[in-house]
């Protein structure tokens, strides 16, 4: 090993080599858990929320921007800690005594906030003319939103929706101040073990190199599937006989 | 078959239509014209309640749609609605475009529906491109598709507001094309249109909408040959 105390502290090979079987092995695992579970919790909450903001009704309206205000508007650890320590505390427990579930639904309601904001302007984006077309054809508005209006809505703004999730994937890491137990642990939990443990930040950058190797992929992964659906997997080269094509109105978001 | 009975429309302070009433008999075609800003696609829309009107009534075959207690969802699925900018739905292939009220509001299987909207995208000469999307398509072919959608719900009315507003003057004669055969095999038909050789050949009757109320109607030969109203003499001298 080198004697640079730079190299030492950060690039430590053998802490480092000693740490990455534990995060592989358990970290990485928990880590998406947590990420994977928040993100789905965060769907379903933001695009309820979503709707609700748009409803022409301001007692559905209120409630859910009482919501939306709230949880974007306070630190992330604050909220972790009242859902996670505070609601089994007192005596609200869902998910039992381990803290996971509650790690899960936190960074979930957090997300959910963001993601309602984000569906939102997505969703209203959307030319009126396309919830005038689908209620001429005798659709409900449920139905006109569900199959014309949403999809459309959420296909604009996938970079937005993107980002959160990477966001949801990092504040994961926040999760260890509720002090998860074996087998419980994520990525960021082990590392600051193996630091307080070795007296070296090694740790940290092998944790660090896991959450790139999550979320970087995740940002190519959405930014191809954003593309595949602009241009529409159906959508090859044929022969526009009879006469020219006309600038796409009705085509590609602007 | 449609009846419109006083309807009253205003945006804000904005009285845009001020008591109309109109009748469209079954196998009819009426041509809605006027100058921009005459309440003629505000007409359209409160005609199927895509727009509310403040007072008055609309009737569907006899039947009042407009009040309290009225499915408005399946009165709006027997009116066939085609708009100037088209307004397909970009997210679908031009087939799905067609099926998805087929699917989703009558009920049709996926197969049977198909099946249907096949037949319609035939009859406007574009079964060849059932696989695009309408971002491809010409806005001739686009409008074409917007019919199709329409006529696959077997509507008991057909309306038109400014279909070929939108399109190149090349493209315009295809999508009138159509519309002249639909009305020609029957159809009935309120159109809101600037093309006043569809409204002279096309219709049985001409209405002349000016400042929220119509101000003359009549066949085709009174409205174009023998004008009274002072506003339609000059609109007609301006448009054609």
């Amino acid at each position: 090993m080198t004697d640079n105390p730079f190299v030492n502290t950060f690039l430590n090979l053998e802490v480092i080599m000693q740490t990455f079987p534990r995060l592989l092995a358990e970290g990485l695992r928990n880590t998406l858990l947590i990420a994977f579970l928040s993100i789905v919790a965060g769907v379903l909450i933001g695009m309820a929320m979503a709707v609700l903001l748009l409803s022409r009704r301001w007692w559905l309206r209120f409630p859910a921007r009482v919501y939306v205000d709230v949880f974007r508007g306070l630190p992330v650890l604050l909220t972790v800690m009242l859902i996670g320590i505070g609601l089994p505390a007192s005596g609200l427990r869902p998910f039992g005594r381990e803290p996971f579930g509650y790690a899960v639904l936190a960074i979930g309601i957090i997300s959910g906030a963001y993601l309602a904001e984000i569906f939102r302007s997505g969703i209203q984006s959307v030319e009126p003319g396309q919830m005038q077309a689908a209620r001429s054809l005798g659709m409900s508005y449920g139905k006109a939103m569900r199959l014309v209006v949403i999809p459309q809505g959420v296909r604009r703004v996938l970079p937005a929706v993107a980002g959160q999730f990477v966001k949801d994937v990092k504040e994961s890491s926040l999760v260890y101040i509720l002090g998860l137990g074996v087998g419980q642990r994520e990525l960021f939990f082990i590392a600051q073990e193996e630091v307080a443990r070795t007296y070296n930040s090694s740790p940290l950058i092998a944790a660090g190199m896991c959450y790139l190797a999550i979320t970087v992929p995740l940002t190519y992964f959405v930014n191809w599937l954003d593309r595949r659906l602009r241009d529409g997997r159906t959508a090859r080269p044929v022969p526009l006989d009879d006469d020219t094509p006309a600038p796409a109105t009705t085509g590609s978001p602007r | 078959m449609i009846t419109l009975e006083n309807i009253h429309k205003s945006y804000g302070p904005v009285e845009v239509l001020r008591g109309v009433t109109l009748d469209v008999a079954r196998g009819e075609t009426v041509s809605l014209i006027g100058a921009s800003g005459s309440g003629k696609s505000t007409l359209l829309k409160c005609a199927n309640l895509l727009e509310t009107p403040d007072r008055g009534r609309v009737l569907l075959d006899g039947a009042a749609i407009t009040g309290p207690g009225v499915d408005v969802d399946r009165a709006r699925a027997r009116i066939g609605m085609v708009f100037q900018h088209f307004n397909l739905f970009p997210h679908m292939t031009v087939l799905d475009n067609v099926t998805v009220g087929l699917r989703h509001v009558r009920g049709l299987p996926r197969d049977r529906a198909e099946q249907v909207a096949r037949a319609r995208l035939a009859e406007v000469g574009l079964a060849h491109l059932t696989g695009q999307r309408p971002a491809r398509l010409s806005g001739g072919q686009q409008q074409r598709v917007a019919i199709a959608r329409a006529l696959a719900m077997e509507p008991a009315v057909m309306m038109f507001d400014e279909a070929t507003s939108a399109l190149d003057p090349e493209l315009v004669k295809d999508v009138l094309a159509i519309m002249r055969d639909l009305a020609a095999s029957g159809m009935t038909m309120l159109v809101v249109t600037h093309e006043m050789a569809f409204a002279r050949e096309s219709s049985q009757r001409v209405v002349f909408m000016d400042d929220g109320v119509i101000a003359e109607a009549g066949t085709p030969e009174q409205i174009f040959e023998a004008p009274r109203h002072v506003r339609l003499r000059r609109f007609l001298a301006q448009i054609l």
